[in-house]
């Protein structure tokens, strides 16, 4: 029964893991792409020893940083205004839900019409709301915040669908006895509310945390890693480094620094929140 | 402690009308319950007076106080819900404690009153696990001292045993009317379990479809129900109604069945007039007998003690409890004759009760 799940797992997630940590430790001929011999750590004192990989471990952090400190606030209070049952939700539910089914190229080629400094519609706007034109992805820091800005938009469902069921899951009795106890909202929100979403949250930043780490492609429709380099994160470096350089060793070392760094980063989340709860 | 009054209250879910002309008085200490089956409005009830839900019409006042408008924190009532509504990430401690830290009350009162409460209910050993590592019964203890460290104006309970199993039950009926005896608290208590609101009530509101049907100690309920639903809903096993007439004949009262089976009267229908009557008997005061109604007998259920016969009577199904053994088996006839001084008579349409001229009839 387990069998052709196992054969799957294998052939398709472990099997691919493995052969990348085999390809990190070789080195490969440019031409025919061949593995021409073992090189150890050599491709990984190489890749650390590279300013463009620093920067694209910096770059890879201030996404995760960026899409989680906005994806959870906003995910949560779409889930709890969707939970309310207000007039509206529907077509909130609608809208958010719509740009989670939508296809990832797609989406980045609608917000590079947008973001288009001359011609897109978000300047456009501002310009008819007398506010100077912004150059989205023209600019380094606009354009980080220009990719972290799409993504939220494209991924807070996923994370709005957790919190939902989360907050579906509790009981309404909890919260009318915690109003006969006088509790405010406030107080409920902090006090009972969020407590109890501790699995849900736990699950949205590990997610939020994997899709940030591995963004590649709004990067590479909205700025292909410019300008300059400046939104190249791990994901694209590794990308960059297997089809634009022709370094698969090269590739491969900075693929398994990116798992590395989000082991990292993912266990000490866990660490944290297990701690907290704990307390 | 606080006296409390339900005027005329009402409650609609846009066209439904699932509450219609509420009025009864709770005085202060009492203990009150709320009874009738599945829907007929008992927990909307209790949900309004705790402010979880709407009044649509009429007023509850506490202490004379209207709080129609008041939220519920407001109301200083305490609630006891059905799935015990436990926080589930707070200790009992914490759980216990919650109200008193919203309303601010310093941490050393919170611990002392926790503490009192904790001892009241046995639940000492208890004050640092987490609701999911307890017991049902347990739980359904926190829950109650969650309630009384506020030591609130009223207290609310919403069918609160109804998760526990028949034994536990039991156990918990005597604690919540020792909780009641020793704090005072005017309680308001809803269940659908007829044995439960007898055993712990002061006083019962028998409820059904939205109003209420008889208001009246468990006693008076049993022994003079209103209707024909609150005698068949009071008592278990049920009240065995028979629809028949009743007449005179060479200056006897008698009663006659559908089928023209005949019971003496004596002077058990002095004061009712002829005509068509559902009689009421309890099973308990059906007895076997050479003369009476020719039942067949359905199953014979010995509990012990008891043995009841399920019998059928022109069609329905007439029950007799007898004390001892009974031998009999299915398909036996038996003849069962009612105590005349135990007669309940209703009207044949509008089931309503008809008293009798002399009141010392009844038990």
């Amino acid at each position: 029964m387990l069998l052709p799940a196992l054969a799957g797992l294998v052939l398709f997630q472990f099997a691919p893991i493995v052969v990348g940590l085999l390809n990190s430790l070789q080195s490969f001929n440019p031409f025919t792409h061949r593995a021409s011999g073992w090189v150890g750590l050599n491709n990984f004192v190489e890749v650390l020893a590279e300013p463009s990989f620093h920067w694209a471990v910096l770059i890879t952090m201030v996404y995760v940083v960026l899409i989680l400190a906005i994806t959870i606030p906003l995910a949560l209070g779409l889930a709890t205004l969707l939970n309310s049952r207000r007039p509206g939700t529907t077509f909130v539910r609608a809208a958010v839900l719509g740009a989670l089914a939508a296809s990832e190229a797609v989406t980045a080629l609608v917000w590079n019409q947008m973001y288009d400094a001359s011609t897109g519609l978000l300047n456009a706007l501002l310009v008819t709301l007398h506010l100077p034109a912004q150059p989205f992805l023209i600019d380094a820091n606009h354009a980080v915040v220009s990719i972290v800005v799409m993504t939220v938009w494209k991924d807070v469902g996923l994370a709005m669908l957790m919190f939902l069921a989360g907050l579906q899951s509790v009981p309404g009795s909890v919260y009318e006895a915690a109003a006969l106890d006088g509790a405010s909202t406030w107080k409920v929100f902090q006090r009972i509310t969020l407590p109890l979403l501790r699995p849900s949250v736990i699950l949205v930043m590990f997610i939020a945390t994997v899709g940030a780490t591995r963004l590649v492609t709004p990067i590479l429709i909205l700025t292909q890693g410019g300008p300059g380099g400046s939104t190249t994160n791990m994901a694209l470096y590794s990308y960059n480094q297997a089809f634009s350089f022709n370094s698969p060793g090269h590739a491969a070392a900075s693929v398994v620094c990116m798992m590395l760094l989000l082991v990292a980063l993912t266990g000490g989340q866990a660490l944290l929140l297990r701690r907290r709860g704990g307390k | 402690m606080a006296s409390l009054a339900i005027r005329g209250v009402g409650k609609a879910f846009g066209a439904a009308a699932v509450l219609r002309g509420i009025d009864f008085d709770i005085a202060d200490g009492e203990f009150v319950a709320l009874v009738g089956p599945s829907g007929c409005g008992k927990s909307t009830l209790l949900r309004m007076i705790a402010g979880l839900d709407q009044v649509t019409e009429g007023e509850v006042l506490i202490d004379g106080s209207r709080v129609n408008e008041k939220p519920s924190k407001d109301r200083d009532v305490a609630m006891v819900f059905q799935n015990y509504a436990l926080y589930p990430h707070m200790t009992v401690r914490e759980n216990m404690g919650f109200a008193l830290e919203m309303r601010g009350d310093p941490a050393a009162e919170r611990r002392r009153r926790i503490d009192e409460a904790a001892e009241i209910l046995r639940l000492e050993p208890l004050l640092d696990r987490l609701p999911r590592q307890m017991s049902g019964g347990q739980q359904q203890r926190v829950a109650m001292g969650r309630a009384i460290v506020r030591k609130p104006k009223v207290f609310l309970f919403d069918e609160p045993l109804s998760n526990l199993d028949a034994k536990l039950r039991v156990a918990m009926r005597a604690e919540i009317r020792e909780l009641h005896r020793r704090l005072k608290t005017t309680t308001i208590y809803v269940t659908h379990d007829q044995i439960e609101a007898m055993t712990m009530a002061d006083r019962l509101v028998v409820m059904r479809g939205g109003v209420v049907e008889q208001i009246g100690t468990p006693l008076e309920v049993f022994d003079r129900p209103a209707n024909t639903f609150v005698a068949t809903f009071i008592g278990s096993p049920e009240m065995n109604l028979i629809a028949g007439r009743l007449e005179t004949e060479g200056g006897r009262r008698l009663f006659r069945s559908k089928s023209g089976e005949q019971l003496a009267m004596g002077d058990a229908a002095n004061g009712i007039p002829d005509g068509p009557v559902q009689l009421g008997v309890r099973p308990d005061h059906l007895d076997i007998a050479e003369d009476g109604l020719a039942a067949t007998v359905d199953a014979v259920e010995p509990t012990g003690l008891e043995t009841m016969i399920v019998t059928r009577f022109e069609g329905q199904p007439l029950v007799a409890q007898q004390h001892g053994r009974v031998r009999l088996v299915a398909g036996d006839t038996v003849r069962l004759q009612p105590r005349p001084s135990e007669l309940h008579f209703f009207d044949f349409d509008s089931g309503r009760r008809i008293e009798r001229a002399s009141s010392n009839a009844v038990a």
